[in-house]
């Protein structure tokens, strides 16, 4: 039952992240590999705080959101001057930046040994311990992500990306600043990313930036991408789908030493065979990157 | 110590130049970023490896097999990876995707069939180098320089005077109007995956003599040969060369002011510097399709 509360949990977290992508990769057409560093981003930040400066689990949750906001300028200011493939190349860059800070600031960071003790999320002097309690957080924001999602999306601005994503000139030709547009999204995709990585560090109590290395990012892409970009329920289905399969290896008895490997194959695999024979995904309606 | 990190300029730059080259090679007639390239550079360090360990063969045939053996795998890499794309008419933000997938699966069946352990060819003896100008280069790294060289310019003497050369010319610039003048595009785009996967397994069977082989050299190799050639300006041989000398020094160089463990990330500040700045390189004309 615990294992099935964690694996629920997991998906929470990952729905949380897809999502994020999603608005960037499937409502944009903004496909970034720098998620996994947004993530870690607000791990490190809500655990060094809580861990440092004994603050509490909600004020390292808005810190994170600061954080996350400045360093997202950092990366789309430059990175937004690109299009498509070299897009995804100079956040690939940035992505390895961050990891390279997680990995060598050791003095704050304590590099590979990582970050432990990190306090269990609490509300109101009330600290949720039990699994139960932590999937009912997570699942919250991933209700919240969604809401914030759903609600970009079927605004006007959420119109403005779409027509981003299909022809950037043409909407800059109706007068829509689309640089501002695009820098905005990333902002609040960055966001519902920390938020991710600090459920994620106060929930499993022990952050290392093994956690945050571009493999992850190529993660949550596949996520994206087999479930269906641009889609209401593809993230969902993708992090249930990416999350699950592996654990069925578990259940078949695949030896530990290959399974870690084996998961991956699975997402390269997928992200291939998705690419070439199903750019929509599993439920998309939007054929990815056409 | 500055020699001494001169050297080491040199030699990482070579080793960048080799990988660069075929990268740049296979991207500039598909013109989408290849990440299966870096499982050309890995694969050719595991033959490498592997025939030194399990036959009797001297490291001279090893460096002759390695490529070819690579090279083969070149094939079935066009087969299932490139030609499909190509028939698919896929994106070049959609084949960067699929190429990725395909690096994944690789380099974790490479890391399943040896083990995450670092594999190393060199033999526990350790050997002091000849003393160079007051620096030290051992024997396979002076081979990497000499080989970075002479593919060098073996690359452009052979992209200039032969047939098949200016037919890959003329696929990279224009490739309806290529095949509009009678030459086979798919012909040329297939021979050239091969010749580049092959230049790909012989810089890493030419890393495999100096350096620890492990699953991931792959990726971050071809990160620096990505680098090498947005920094060199794509089109022409020559700049990959210039931008791998140039991220070899830059990655050797900052040692003097900053710790070792950050040298990746400047040579990361370098390439998006450049991609914002200047996207087509220090030698680059802006003949094709722009970063921006």
């Amino acid at each position: 039952m615990e294992y099935i509360l964690h694996i629920l949990v997991l998906v929470a977290i990952y729905t949380v992240l897809s999502v994020s992508l999603d608005l960037l990769a499937g409502h944009t057409g903004l496909l970034s590999l720098s998620h996994a560093a947004l993530f870690g981003l607000g791990a490190y930040s809500s655990a060094l705080l809580t861990t440092r400066f004994g603050t509490s689990v909600f004020v390292g949750f808005l810190v994170a959101m600061v954080v996350a906001v400045l360093i997202s300028f950092c990366i789309s200011l430059p990175s937004l001057r690109l299009q498509d493939d070299y897009f995804v190349i100079a956040t690939f860059g940035f992505q390895m930046i961050l990891f390279s800070i997680f990995n060598n600031w050791i003095a704050v960071t304590h590099g590979p040994m990582g970050i432990t003790n990190i306090p269990q999320p609490s509300i109101f002097g009330w600290t949720i311990s039990s699994r139960v309690g932590l999937l009912v957080v997570a699942l919250l924001l991933a209700i919240f992500a969604y809401v914030v999602v759903i609600l970009i999306t079927s605004s006007p601005f959420g119109r403005v990306l779409r027509a981003i994503r299909e022809d950037e000139i043409f909407a800059r030709a109706l007068g829509k600043r689309t640089y501002r547009f695009k820098v905005t999204v990333f902002a609040v995709s960055a966001t519902l990313s920390a938020w991710a990585g600090c459920l994620y560090a106060h929930y499993v109590t022990y952050i290392d930036p093994a956690s945050f290395t571009v493999m992850e990012s190529i993660l949550v892409v596949s996520m994206v991408i087999v479930g269906g970009a641009g889609s209401r329920w593809g993230p969902f289905i993708g992090a249930s789908v990416l999350v699950l399969l592996p654990e069925t290896l578990r259940i078949v008895g695949l030896p530990s030493t290959f399974a870690a490997n084996f998961r991956q194959v699975i997402y390269g695999t997928l992200l291939v065979v998705m690419m070439m024979f199903r750019p929509r995904g599993i439920v998309g309606k939007y054929d990815f990157g056409q | 110590m500055v020699r001494q990190l001169l050297i080491n300029a040199l030699i990482a730059g070579s080793l960048y130049a080799l990988i660069g080259i075929g990268f740049a090679l296979i991207f500039r007639v598909v013109k989408f970023f290849h990440f299966t390239h870096g499982l050309s550079y890995a694969l050719g360090a595991y033959v490498a490896f592997g025939l030194s360990r399990w036959s009797n063969l001297n490291l001279v045939w090893v460096l002759i097999l390695a490529p070819i053996i690579t090279a083969v795998f070149g094939v079935i890499l066009y087969a299932i990876i490139f030609q499909p794309l190509r028939n698919r008419r896929a994106t070049p933000l959609v084949s960067l995707i699929a190429c990725l997938g395909a690096y994944l699966v690789g380099q974790n069946l490479l890391s399943m069939a040896f083990g995450d352990d670092a594999k190393s060819i060199r033999g526990d003896v350790v050997v002091l180098g000849m003393n160079v100008l007051g620096a030290y280069i051992t024997l396979p790294q002076l081979v990497i320089v000499v080989f970075a060289i002479v593919v060098v310019l073996g690359c452009a003497v052979w992209l200039s005077k032969t047939e098949l050369g200016t037919q890959i010319r003329a696929v990279a610039n224009d490739p309806s109007l290529a095949t509009i003048i009678g030459i086979a595009s798919d012909r040329v785009v297939f021979l050239t995956v091969v010749v580049g996967t092959g230049l790909g397994g012989l810089a890493g069977g030419l890393a495999a003599l100096d350096r620890a082989i492990v699953p991931t050299m792959g990726l971050n190799a071809l990160l620096m040969g990505v680098v090498a050639t947005i920094a060199g300006g794509k089109e022409s041989l020559g700049g990959v060369a210039f931008g791998a000398y140039f991220v070899g020094l830059a990655q050797n160089m900052v040692i003097l002011w900053i710790p070792s463990a950050w040298q990746d990330s400047i040579v990361f500040l370098i390439m998006i510097g450049f991609l914002i700045l200047r996207p087509q390189g220090f030698m680059g004309r802006d003949t094709g399709r722009s970063a921006f």
